[in-house]
């Protein structure tokens, strides 16, 4: 019993010490809020937390959930400053937008299927549903699975946009997420083709994943060839804000398209700036 | 209570978001093309019956084995079995169903693609919802043998009625009714079942022509959409997420109410 009451006013005195120190803490430091495209994430929280640690008092918080959702939180300013992994479209002038890296988007195959280039036409082709089977690239009999991602994500607005078709008229056998379920997807089925960002498929393939980045129309899929902008699919990281811009974000900013990111970038397997 | 209090809060939330969908799109949430969220068409009809025919014919398949299972563990099996059996089925109870889903998207997708491609499909929803509810079944299910009644048993022993009749002449009508409320228990998991199941059915918006054709579930296709979703988009997934619930609170009812015509019937 004794124990009991005990333990039961240790718990209230934590709890009491715990508010006592998030209201203090509230107190000394900011926190700048990014939301958006679940590409940029990764990169923005590296970033983040390197300006933490250069300036004392200032908190930074990433949360996914993808590019529209960036855009739409940067403009109802329920984020301080919305991440887009797209150039902004014509409608969204209100924004401005700062770019922090490059990134590509690249086919992909299971290691399975004997091919290591692809044109825009096989493409068309084969995410139509004209060619059902690797067969008809003249390779030898297997199905493929098309691979799509979910619509309203970037990812898949750029990719079909690109090869001028409607997200309606790619035949997917399975449709994803992110970039990291569409990656376990085409490793694990074994005529899977599906595309996603360079940065996330090179990363993969170094963690021994099943798949291998296609040359698309003889280009080569990788981040150097996004670097020396020699890739057909490349897209811009934005960070993006609502005009006019608060001055606290200025900083943050200037410090997120400055030098100091770039080997973050590198280390991510983005193409920083500086290459542009 | 407080546990009232939280439910009804969540299901007056999840009604509050959805109105706005309901009320301007009304019975296009079933009748519109396709589900097409930035043409503006959002058919909710593949997506139910995606939940539908995964979940009943998981329980289709699972009940019985279930049954089975748990007759053979109370009435056949040693005690030192017995245990290293309840062990391996608690233990299976408790894998978290990402990881379920992860061993079903690296083993089983790529088995069924060989059968026919893309593998991804109904029957890898199926059965990773079979393996799934069964442990649980079984669980309740021995746990329905082990408390039946004393004279029902003693009676049978003493006419010389043989194990295997003991079972399915006398028990198994005795059940009945606490085999449909454990069913509709283990219906309402399957329904929730998100993520196991977004990993291996394809998530193809459409009603399958066939057992090997992806399907989507309401589950799987809010888990995909809301992370992103805006303004009517997202107020048509908590649309779904209220028809979900809806026939979850539809099974559970049903539960209660056989529960209770079962106890008035014994008095």
């Amino acid at each position: 019993m004794l124990t009991r009451i005990l333990s039961f006013r240790w718990f209230l005195w934590i709890c009491a010490t715990t508010a006592l120190i998030s209201c203090t803490k509230s107190k000394e430091t900011e926190t700048l809020t990014l939301t958006g495209s679940s590409t940029v994430a990764p990169l923005a929280a590296e970033i983040g937390k390197l300006y933490e640690r250069e300036h004392a008092g200032i908190r930074i918080q990433v949360q996914t959930g993808g590019s529209s959702r960036g855009v739409a939180d940067a403009r109802r300013q329920a984020s301080d400053i919305g991440m887009v992994s797209r150039a902004l479209h014509d409608n969204e002038n209100d924004l401005s937008s700062y770019t922090i890296a490059y990134d590509g988007i690249g086919l992909i195959v299971n290691t399975s299927v004997p091919l290591e280039e692809i044109n825009t036409e096989q493409v068309l082709k084969i995410f139509r549903g004209e060619w059902q089977n690797w067969q008809d690239l003249g390779l030898k009999k297997q199905s493929i699975s098309v691979i799509h991602k979910a619509e309203g994500r970037s990812t898949s607005e750029l990719f079909c946009e690109h090869f001028g078709i409607s997200y309606q008229d790619v035949n997917a056998d399975i449709i994803i997420g992110d970039n990291e379920q569409g990656i376990k997807n085409v490793a694990t089925i074994p005529g899977a083709i599906g595309y996603v960002s360079i940065g996330a498929a090179e990363t993969a393939i170094e963690n021994g994943a099943n798949i291998k980045l296609l040359k698309l129309d003889g280009k080569t899929a990788s981040s150097e060839s996004v670097a020396t902008n020699n890739y057909p699919i490349i897209r811009p990281l934005n960070l993006v804000v609502k005009n006019p811009i608060p001055p606290k974000l200025g900083s943050f900013i200037e410090f997120a398209s400055s030098k100091k990111v770039h080997s973050i970038a590198k280390k991510l397997d983005y193409v920083p700036l500086r290459s542009f | 209570m407080l546990a009232a209090v939280i439910v009804v809060g969540m299901i007056s939330f999840i009604c509050i978001q959805a109105w706005p969908s309901l009320q301007a799109l009304g019975f296009r949430l079933f009748t519109d093309p396709g589900w097409a969220p930035t043409n503006g068409q959002f058919n909710a009809v593949p997506m139910i019956f995606g939940t539908a025919l995964t979940s009943i014919s998981a329980l289709v398949i699972a009940t019985p084995l279930a049954w089975t299972l748990a007759s053979v563990q109370a009435f056949y099996l040693k005690r030192n079995i017995y245990m290293a059996t309840e062990l391996i089925i608690d233990l299976l109870a408790g894998i978290p169903s990402v990881v379920l889903g992860f061993w079903g998207l690296s083993s089983l997708v790529p088995l069924l693609y060989y059968l026919a491609p893309p593998g991804a499909s109904l029957l890898a929803g199926i059965l990773i919802l079979t393996i799934m509810i069964v442990p649980t079944m079984t669980t309740m299910f021995r746990k329905l043998m082990e408390t039946s009644p004393r004279d029902q048993i003693e009676a049978s022993m003493a006419l010389g009625l043989s194990r295997r009749t003991l079972i399915w002449k006398v028990l198994l009508p005795a059940q009945r009714s606490s085999i449909i409320s454990i069913s509709l228990l283990g219906l309402g998991r399957a329904f929730g079942e998100t993520i196991a199941v977004l990993m291996v059915i394809g998530n193809i918006p459409q009603i399958p022509s066939h057992l090997l054709a992806p399907v989507r579930t309401l589950t799987s296709n809010i888990a995909l959409e809301m992370a992103y979703a805006l303004d009517q988009h997202r107020s048509v997934l908590f649309a779904n997420a209220l028809f979900l619930i809806l026939c979850v609170a539809l099974f559970l009812f049903a539960a209660k109410i056989n529960h209770m015509a079962e106890r008035r019937y014994h008095g």
